[in-house]
């Protein structure tokens, strides 16, 4: 993330507080893009720009209360995530946002086992095995692309900012406001699905 | 003795390092016998490397976005400044 060149939150919050332009212009330039990634990651592509911003401005609003108890950073992308979230509720009063993480749980269909837990339909081999081979494909990076783009929100935010993004699970969890067991059974069930829509497209090639 | 759904609920956190001892010990013995659990857990390490290739956020802020996000967040300090 191009925040190299950010001062301190020690330094930064006062200026921001005194509305200094210069730290306006840093704190925006340094973490807008994070901001529209994570709200795009909730809430797709076409409103993403407009929640971004419309998070400054909770931001600003909101900073001589800032308590600290996390970075401004942190603050800063649990407001836009909230915002997003609270947008989704509104716009499609049918999602469940929270994605059901207290459901049965499986990460991959029980149909695949016997009784006895043993694999009765077992994973079939992989044309390619290696990601570098893979992503050489460009229709597989789609099949990825249109996997993560059909996971409810909060498992696609988890899965983008945990293995695209990077960020470590305790930040994840503070920006996302789930627990960290919920944020790992929201990232697992993510992934295990992108697994599965991997191997669908692998089989379609067979 | 771990079975083969047993493996595929802990793979994420055994990829992940995560495991205590003991559990990472059975899951290894139960990987060192069965082949289509090592598949299960080589698969999901893929696609794991897989995402990780994905382009992160490079996204890119032209300072034209920038100039106007703090244009209208000097106007609402501005505006509450005044309501206080």
């Amino acid at each position: 993330m191009p925040n190299r060149s950010l001062p301190s939150d020690e330094e930064l919050i006062p200026k921001l507080l005194a509305n200094d332009e210069t730290a306006y212009k840093q704190v925006v330039s340094a973490y807008h893009g994070m901001m529209i990634y994570i709200a795009r990651s909730i809430i797709g592509d076409a409103i993403a720009d407009e929640v971004a911003q419309e998070a400054w401005v909770a931001v600003i609003r909101a900073l001589p209360k800032f308590e600290r108890r996390s970075s401004l950073k942190t603050w800063i992308m649990r407001i836009v995530s909230n915002t997003a979230k609270s947008r989704l509720r509104h716009e499609s009063r049918t999602v469940n946002i929270e994605d059901s993480v207290n459901d049965s749980g499986d990460m991959i269909s029980p149909n695949h086992f016997d009784e006895r837990g043993h694999w009765s339909s077992p994973p079939s081999v992989w044309h390619a095995d290696t990601p570098d081979s893979m992503l050489s494909g460009t229709e597989l990076q789609a099949c990825i692309d249109l996997a993560l783009k059909e996971l409810p929100p909060l498992q696609r935010s988890v899965v983008s900012l945990r293995d695209i993004q990077g960020l470590d699970m305790e930040s994840i969890c503070k920006i996302l406001d789930v627990s960290e067991s919920n944020g790992r059974v929201l990232l697992h069930r993510a992934r295990s699905r992108i697994r599965e829509a991997i191997d669908e497209h692998q089989r379609a090639q067979d | 003795m771990l079975n083969c759904k047993n493996i595929t609920e802990e793979a994420n956190s055994y990829l992940d390092k995560e495991l205590p001892f003991f559990t990472r010990m059975k899951v290894k013995m139960h990987l060192a016998m069965c082949v289509n659990c090592r598949r299960y857990v080589d698969q999901l390490n893929t696609t794991i490397q897989a995402l990780r290739n994905l382009k992160g956020s490079d996204e890119i802020v032209s300072e034209d976005v920038v100039e106007n996000i703090v244009n209208n967040l000097k106007q609402v300090r501005h505006e509450s400044s005044k309501a206080d």
